[in-house]
């Protein structure tokens, strides 16, 4: 007979005693019932176990959880019984409890004698000590398993969603650099294109803020002509106005952009201000998360 | 080997909510894409998935119509009369790349230059140093042009040696007076050092700063204005038209501009 078709009892019913026991009650069952047995008895063994389980408070909640499940599953028609892991330790206890039963049993309660039918079949002491994995197998045993192929499916759906995005994330967006990198040219080309005679040391060091190093090396061997005849000729560059500008071309990190601008200049000679009208071009590349000017390019003439 | 449901449950929900996941990152990431008014979803997700950029192509498009319109616009000469004292050849490569209403008010100018070419002889020749785009949508974009022009005339001493002369001997102040739309205070001086090995005097380079509208009329970009950029300080306001010398130059400094630090 299996376990699968007979109701399995309890450490409850092998110690006789009902579901509500207090520890005392639980102890005093459990001295009367190993009183005449051998410790190497296996019923002497079957008796202990059920007291430290049910002595142990969360031990015994957990067997009494397993209790209300199997009694859920009583009723359910479909649900699959709860059977012994492995036959050998329930046809041993079987066989002790059944003895064990037949030695302990004294005036029985309508419980006890409900218990009782279940203690002369093939007990499950072995499903409580299992508790912990048998109780998984039955959390998930309602419900409905899920194919193979649809776990498969969708888990072959994500590779294939993961492709674009990692192509969307890794390529970036160029023409989000368009306005940013046209906003810092139009700050940068007035340093960058004015001086005055009477600080052209501070006007360089300004200039350098809003360059890379590879341009300011460019521009400190412009400047130095310029320290050179400036002081004599009294030379004042600026101020600079931005006329209007826009993007030439935008690329990862590199921008360039078109300025016209108008420039001031006075000297020893001309005091009155001319306006030069000019068209400049700067390569703006973004370092460290600032865009700055990288090359200069203007009309050829000059 | 005992299969549990509730793991497969689990493992199902995790993959479908990376699924979900993954697409709402991969839209918003193309959704927030920069690109022009008006673009489709599709097209921006085929160029965030291929990393080109249709803006950049369409910034080139723009960007090469106005610096063809310049230079169609700034280069005509004697060559190109006809028996009736009209540029054809000049019209034809102008107008291909205007659109019909900007047609009209350059055809309203065009006998400006024509004259002109008759009557001095005058050839202009342009340079296109420069071009960016500072506005653009979907059907229309703003080009900024810039660039010079040289203008040479036959060589007054050379015809006046040869008794053959065709009628152009004016000479470049004379022309560019003669212009009804010419600004005295930016009229084209004779460069000196201009080679006269063709009996052609050139003028100095002039420079011009313009702003050129264009518009998208069934697929293709065409030119539908033009102005020179000026600051609201500027005092030449005369806009650049065919035959006139005019444009934003002020100063001995703003022909061909300047460097930057070197003036």
């Amino acid at each position: 007979m299996s376990t699968a078709e007979t109701p399995t009892p309890s450490w409850y019913d092998v110690l006789d005693v009902e579901g509500s026991a207090s520890d005392e009650q639980i102890r005093a069952a459990w001295r009367s019932g190993i009183a005449d047995l051998d410790p190497s008895d296996r019923r002497f063994r079957l008796l202990n176990q059920a007291a430290e389980v049910l002595l142990d408070p969360r031990r015994r909640a957990d067997h009494d959880a397993i209790l209300a499940e199997q009694e859920r599953d009583d009723l359910a028609p479909t649900a699959a019984p709860v059977t012994a892991p492995t036959d050998t330790p329930a046809e041993t206890a079987g066989e002790t409890t059944g003895e064990a039963t037949g030695e302990a049993t004294g005036e029985a309660t309508d419980e006890s004698k409900a218990a009782g039918q279940s203690r002369r079949t093939a007990p499950a002491p072995a499903i409580a000590s299992a508790s912990t994995a048998e109780a998984k197998q039955g959390r998930g045993a309602g419900l409905p398993v899920v194919p193979a192929w649809a776990v498969m499916v969708v888990a072959f759906l994500l590779v294939l969603s993961l492709v674009p995005a990692g192509f969307v994330l890794w390529h970036g967006d160029p023409e989000a650099s368009a306005q940013p990198a046209l906003a810092a040219a139009e700050r940068a080309v007035g340093p960058v294109t004015s001086y005055d005679y009477r600080h052209l040391d501070e006007d360089a060091a300004a200039a350098h803020t809003y360059m890379t190093s590879s341009f300011a090396k460019k521009y400190d061997q412009l400047f130095a002509v310029i320290e050179e005849n400036a002081p004599d000729t009294k030379t004042v560059v600026g101020p600079v106005e931005v006329v209007d500008s826009g993007i030439v071309r935008t690329g990862d990190d590199r921008v360039d952009v078109l300025l016209f601008i108008n420039r001031s200049r006075t000297n020893k000679q001309v005091t009155t201000p001319d306006v030069y009208k000019d068209q400049v071009t700067l390569r703006m590349v973004r370092q460290d998360g600032e865009w700055l000017v990288d090359d200069l390019t203007t009309s050829p003439a000059s | 080997m005992r299969v549990n449901p509730l793991f497969r449950w689990i493992l199902l929900g995790v993959l479908l909510m990376l699924l979900v996941a993954s697409v709402v990152v991969t839209t918003a990431a193309v959704a927030s894409r920069t690109s022009t008014p008006g673009t489709s979803s599709w097209t921006r997700f085929t160029s965030a998935l291929t990393g080109s950029d249709p803006e950049q192509s369409e910034r080139d498009e723009v960007r090469d119509i106005g610096s063809q319109f310049m230079l169609r616009m700034l280069s005509y000469g004697p060559s190109m009369l006809d028996s009736s004292g009209q540029m054809p050849e000049y019209r034809k490569r102008v107008t291909d790349i205007i659109t019909s209403k900007f047609e009209v008010s350059f055809n309203d100018t065009v006998g400006v230059a024509e004259q002109l070419v008759a009557q001095s002889g005058q050839s202009r020749s342009a340079e296109v140093y420069s071009t960016g785009v500072s506005a653009m949508d979907s059907d229309s974009a703003t080009v900024l042009v810039a660039g010079t022009f040289t203008d040479s005339y036959p060589d007054p001493s050379a015809a006046s040696s040869s008794k053959k002369s065709g009628g152009a001997s004016a000479s470049p102040s004379a022309s560019a007076s003669a212009s009804p739309s010419a600004s005295p205070s930016a009229s084209p001086t004779t460069d000196p050092s201009a080679s006269s090995d063709d009996g052609r005097v050139q003028t100095a380079p002039v420079q011009f700063r313009v702003s050129v509208s264009v518009v998208l009329v069934d697929g293709e970009w065409k030119v539908d204005d033009y102005a020179p950029v000026t600051s609201g300080t500027d005092d030449s306001t005369v806009p650049l038209t065919p035959g006139d010398g005019s444009t934003s130059g002020s100063g001995s400094g703003g022909s061909a501009g300047s460097q930057g630090g070197t003036s």
